[in-house]
């Protein structure tokens, strides 16, 4: 398969050792003013398996892509760090930001595969800070490719890709066609730490700015969001003595 | 840290892989569970206590050293990450 690779390390998000989250006094969302962002851990996945795949020789070159503001930069450096070719950077910033969702991340993904041609897009599962675990799928329904979603092992076989993967009754085996979209789950392979020497080595890989409207792509959300809710405190828990304590107190709840 | 000027040419070359793996290790320990700050004082104490190293064979044991601190700090971050996804998102 001497094709490209788009490796998509979208969001710059929540990084996963934060501390508390707090949700904004007017419950439009969550507070985003100086918590650390970086690269989401599936999609650091997806990153290295694009640069493995690179490494042995299948596929020609990795762009790194991600969409969000200046800062997204840095996360697309780390990628270069790791090993991708060229990063994209999409840029979107303020509240077209905090509208960003899955559905226009597709239609951006979409037009950037078409055309950079694009073979192949690797990306997380799901993004940590919104849970998605749409954006891959959507993106393959946008081009109207197959898809391998939560990917635990990928395999290149001519120009096929043979796929594992991780689903509620197990593991499913798939054989796809490319142009495929993947989604790489925890399992499909120990991401690489960018170390100091290679982000100076990086330093030297280009990066592009482009806006979503260069790519005909419109960032308005059609979603909108009534309210976020810190989930209810938890109830203190009651102990009890005996067996026969806890069925009566079972009853007395009504569960039993 | 010795400066580059007061070494001789050999000492110069080990000059900078010492810096360099100082500050591989550096950057690497800015997410150090007990703090980067605290792995910074630690580090440069470590390399300070070690500056007056002349014997080739000791400055290469040394440096070996370095290299094993940096691949079981990012072991550590690696685990770290890779037990807060499966606590989360797995139910095993």
């Amino acid at each position: 398969l001497s094709c490209k690779v788009l490796s998509s390390v979208v969001t710059p998000c929540y990084c996963f050792v934060s501390p508390q989250i707090r949700v904004k006094p007017d419950n439009t969302g969550v507070v985003t003013d100086g918590v650390k962002h970086s690269m989401n851990p599936f999609c650091e996945i997806a990153v290295e398996e694009a640069v493995k795949l690179k490494e042995k020789k299948l596929i020609k070159e990795v762009v790194a892509v991600s969409c969000g503001p200046q800062q997204s930069q840095e996360t697309i450096r780390t990628a270069l760090a790791m090993g991708a070719d060229r990063g994209i950077h999409v840029d979107v910033s303020g509240k077209d930001y905090e509208n960003l969702g899955p559905l226009q991340v597709s239609k951006i993904l979409a037009a950037l595969a078409k055309q950079e041609d694009a073979q192949l897009i690797l990306l997380g599962k799901q993004a940590i800070d919104d849970d998605c675990n749409q954006t891959g799928q959507m993106t393959a329904a946008l081009l109207d490719w197959p898809q391998g979603t939560f990917a635990s092992e990928v395999s290149l076989e001519g120009d096929k890709i043979n796929l594992v993967r991780e689903i509620d009754g197990g593991l499913e085996h798939i054989k796809i066609n490319t142009p495929a979209v993947i989604t790489a789950d925890l399992r499909l392979n120990t991401p690489r730490y960018a170390t100091l020497p290679n982000i100076m080595k990086a330093k030297k890989k280009k990066i592009v700015t482009v806006k979503p409207a260069d790519l005909g792509v419109d960032v308005t959300s059609r979603l909108e969001v009534l309210k976020v809710e810190e989930p209810p405190q938890r109830q203190a828990g009651m102990k009890v003595e005996t067996v026969e304590d806890l069925v009566v107190k079972l009853k007395e709840a009504g569960r039993v | 840290h010795i400066p580059a000027s007061s070494c001789s040419n050999r000492q110069q070359q080990v000059c900078s892989g010492n810096r360099i793996s100082e500050l591989t290790l550096l950057y690497l320990g800015r997410e150090y569970p007990k703090g980067g700050d605290y792995f910074r004082d630690r580090l440069r104490a470590a390399f300070a206590r070690n500056k007056a190293v002349e014997d080739p064979e000791q400055i290469k044991a040394l440096i070996a050293r370095g290299e094993y601190v940096a691949r079981e700090l990012e072991a550590l971050y690696y685990l770290r990450k890779y037990r807060a996804m499966k606590k989360r998102y797995y139910e095993d």
